[in-house]
């Protein structure tokens, strides 16, 4: 497909720390309205590769493309979750989208703030300071806060983690509302029951190289913890 | 390029050389001063090197932005640590040929101090080089905004420090030299500044063959 | 233009945090006053010595005092994680810059004002028409130790060292626009003995003042340009 009609194209991108590979060349090409699992083993490069999509690092070789353009200097079209919540603890919830929404030239600013905390679920909480927040409601605050711009790439780092089901499941559902919207997910976790159903297509990135990139090989009803293991055993064997 | 290499040795063996028998045989005695005025064939000559040094940081550090090389972040690192030691030289011969001369160690006057000032902007960098928590490549980009910057700032302190204490000028602005002395003084800044190259040049290598053996650890110790 | 609008953005939040934090302004004062009161046991200040020392004294206890309050400037965004949301975002380094260096310079403004009163209280300093000259030194002063403050803070973040290398950084460099703001307030204190109405206009208060403006210029300038590089990953 050409590179505008795809979300996501990555052209044998690698990244070196110096005499560290972070991450060996990886080629990638994702449709609009893909809902894609990252799974490895540590040191693979899962994190690397959500901050090179990102924009937030170079590639040291290769390209990124978000939507056909580089991530570094177009911003508008990446939103990012990742283990830290990103936002300030001694803003309310409400200053803080009103915050980033101006950074990122939401109009009009405060409709679509408080939009997006009904949306999250958090309107009870928009007077509140972000550190007054629950561990499952931070995420839900960055979850806002990397949508608020309506990005065409979606990007999760271990969203799940320290959240009970129940907020698991809402996470999810906002995922699923945000995927139906057009927008194109790239999730690293290891909660797989949880997102067996919207997950569509896998990346499995090994140390060796040769990574995995395509459909579930299993169909959607397959088991997926049991694919993505398979896919890494059989990784590590080559 | 070896033969160019040795070349280039022999050239600032030679240079060296001619430099010591200018300074402690060519030249006559001075007048007023005697034997310690020798120090001045010396003291000014490693003030011009360390600014020229801090000039190659300057430029290494503009280019390693643009392109980063890495041997463009070796020849900033490398020319600042060599600026530095020029420059504890140029604060260590003024004090010895100020006792005798003036009387004291030190004064506050502006080519001293300007030249203190400096020294401490690049010791500043290269404790940023020591002292830094980033990769490789991040220390390199911060070590060479640093280098830009202090060197910018270089006419600045020279400049307001001046405007400080211009009645404290005690350094001769203009002296009359014998003909002899001028010719010492030309073949002690070429030797000083070609010494610097030298320096420059070996140190570089070293590098080199340090990255290089880095290099071939990393593949014996990760076999692909 | 993005570049302002950014930059007030980035202002305004910082404002509002420290506002309820409190933990930048009232320390930093209060660290003038005892700036003030060590230097008092070192040389007496309320005599004649405030001819000879009173500029230097005054702009030591400011700079010190700076240096700990610049040291927070990017540690708000260490927390969380939020520079990386400031990187994500479509704002230029040159904006946040920016940002910051207001946010600094207000702040340091705000700690002149109330230490400035302290100073004369122990200086025995009566007020005059000198203190609208002071005023603008203070002003330029701050611009420039706002500015190299501020960048280096960025740069330091990034050190073993953290809070230790700035003073190690801020304080070479700036040595020109310090030395120009305590020969200006020398000038200006020099007058501060004589009758109210009166202030007597030396000509080499104007050629700190211009060295002061050249030297936020440029600094300023290079900065915004080299700012990038530093915030980059």
């Amino acid at each position: 497909m050409s590179e505008s009609a795809a979300a996501l194209t990555l052209a044998k991108v690698s990244k070196q720390y110096g005499a560290v590979t972070a991450l060996r060349p990886l080629s990638l090409s994702l449709p609009i309205g893909a809902f894609t699992l990252i799974v490895g083993p540590n040191g693979s490069g899962k994190t690397t590769l959500l901050r090179l999509v990102a924009g937030l690092c170079q590639p040291t070789r290769g390209q990124v493309l978000v939507r056909g353009k580089d991530p570094v200097h177009e911003k508008r079209d990446v939103g990012l979750v990742s283990h830290q919540p990103m936002f300030y603890d001694d803003l309310t919830c409400r200053e803080n989208l009103l915050f980033f929404a101006r950074l990122y030239r939401v109009e009009p600013g405060p409709d679509r703030v408080d939009d997006a905390l009904e949306w999250a679920g958090l309107q009870p909480f928009r007077e509140r300071p972000g550190s007054d927040l629950s561990r499952g409601l931070k995420q839900r605050l960055a979850l806002a806060r990397a949508t608020l711009h309506n990005p065409a790439v979606l990007l999760l780092d271990e969203p799940f983690t320290g959240i009970d089901g129940k907020g698991a499941t809402a996470v999810l559902g906002q995922l699923q509302g945000f995927r139906d919207r057009g927008a194109t997910i790239l999730i690293v976790t290891h909660h797989f029951e949880e997102s067996a159903e919207l997950v569509d297509s896998l990346i499995a990135l090994r140390t060796s190289g040769h990574h995995y990139v395509g459909p579930r090989p299993g169909g959607s009803d397959a088991d997926l913890k049991a694919e993505c293991e398979a896919l890494l055993t059989e990784g590590a064997q080559r | 390029m070896r033969s160019f290499s040795i070349l280039f040795d022999a050239i600032v063996f030679g240079t060296i050389l001619l430099a010591l028998y200018a300074v402690f045989m060519y030249v006559p005695g001075e007048r007023q001063m005697g034997a310690v005025q020798r120090i001045f064939y010396f003291h000014v000559p490693a003030a011009m090197t360390a600014f020229l040094a801090y000039a190659f940081v300057f430029i290494a550090s503009i280019q390693y932005l643009r392109t980063k090389e890495v041997r463009w972040d070796m020849v900033a690192r490398i020319s600042a640590e060599l600026g530095v030691l020029f420059s504890i030289i140029v604060l260590m011969t003024g004090p010895l040929w100020a006792k005798p001369i003036w009387g004291v160690y030190w004064r506050w006057e502006p080519r001293l101090t300007s030249m203190l000032i400096t020294f401490t902007m690049y010791v500043a960098y290269l404790m940023l080089r020591s002292y830094s928590t980033s990769s490789q490549e991040g220390t390199s980009r911060i070590a060479a905004v640093m280098g830009i910057i202090a060197f910018i700032n270089v006419p600045f302190v020279y400049f307001s420090v001046q405007l400080w204490a211009p009645e404290q000028q005690l350094h001769p602005r203009s002296v009359e030299l014998e003909p002899q002395m001028v010719h010492a003084r030309y073949i002690c800044t070429v030797a000083v500044m070609i010494f610097f190259l030298y320096l420059l040049k070996r140190r570089l290598e070293q590098e080199k063959f340090a990255l290089r053996l880095e290099r071939l650890r990393t593949l014996i110790g990760n076999p692909s | 233009m993005s570049f302002a609008a950014d930059s007030i953005t980035i202002l305004q939040k910082d404002l509002r945090i420290e506002w309820r934090r409190k933990e930048r302004l009232t320390p930093m004062v209060f660290f003038v006053l005892l700036v003030l009161l060590v230097f008092n046991f070192s040389f007496e200040l309320g005599g004649p010595s405030v001819r000879n020392i009173g500029a230097g004294v005054l702009w030591s206890a400011f700079v010190f005092a700076s240096l700990l309050g610049l040291n927070r400037t990017f540690a708000v965004e260490r927390h969380n994680d939020t520079m990386d949301a400031l990187r994500l975002a479509p704002v230029s380094g040159a904006s946040l810059f920016a940002g910051k260096v207001a946010g600094n310079f207000l702040f340091l403004a705000a700690v002149e004002l109330i230490g400035l009163p302290i100073f004369a209280l122990f200086f025995n300093l009566a007020p005059g028409l000198y203190l609208l000259p002071l005023g603008v030194v203070l002003f330029l002063g701050s611009i420039c130790l706002a500015a190299v403050g501020t960048f280096f803070a960025a740069v330091s973040d990034q050190s073993r060292l953290q809070d230790l290398m700035l003073p190690l950084l801020v304080i070479p460099v700036v040595v020109p626009a310090l030395i120009s703001c305590v020969e200006a307030t020398d000038l200006v204190l020099a007058q501060s003995g004589l009758a109210m109405g009166t202030f007597k206009w030396v000509p080499g208060l104007w050629r700190h003042m211009q060295m002061l403006v050249v030297y936020a210029v440029v600094f300023m300038t290079i900065s915004l340009m080299l700012f990038d590089y530093v915030i980059e990953e």
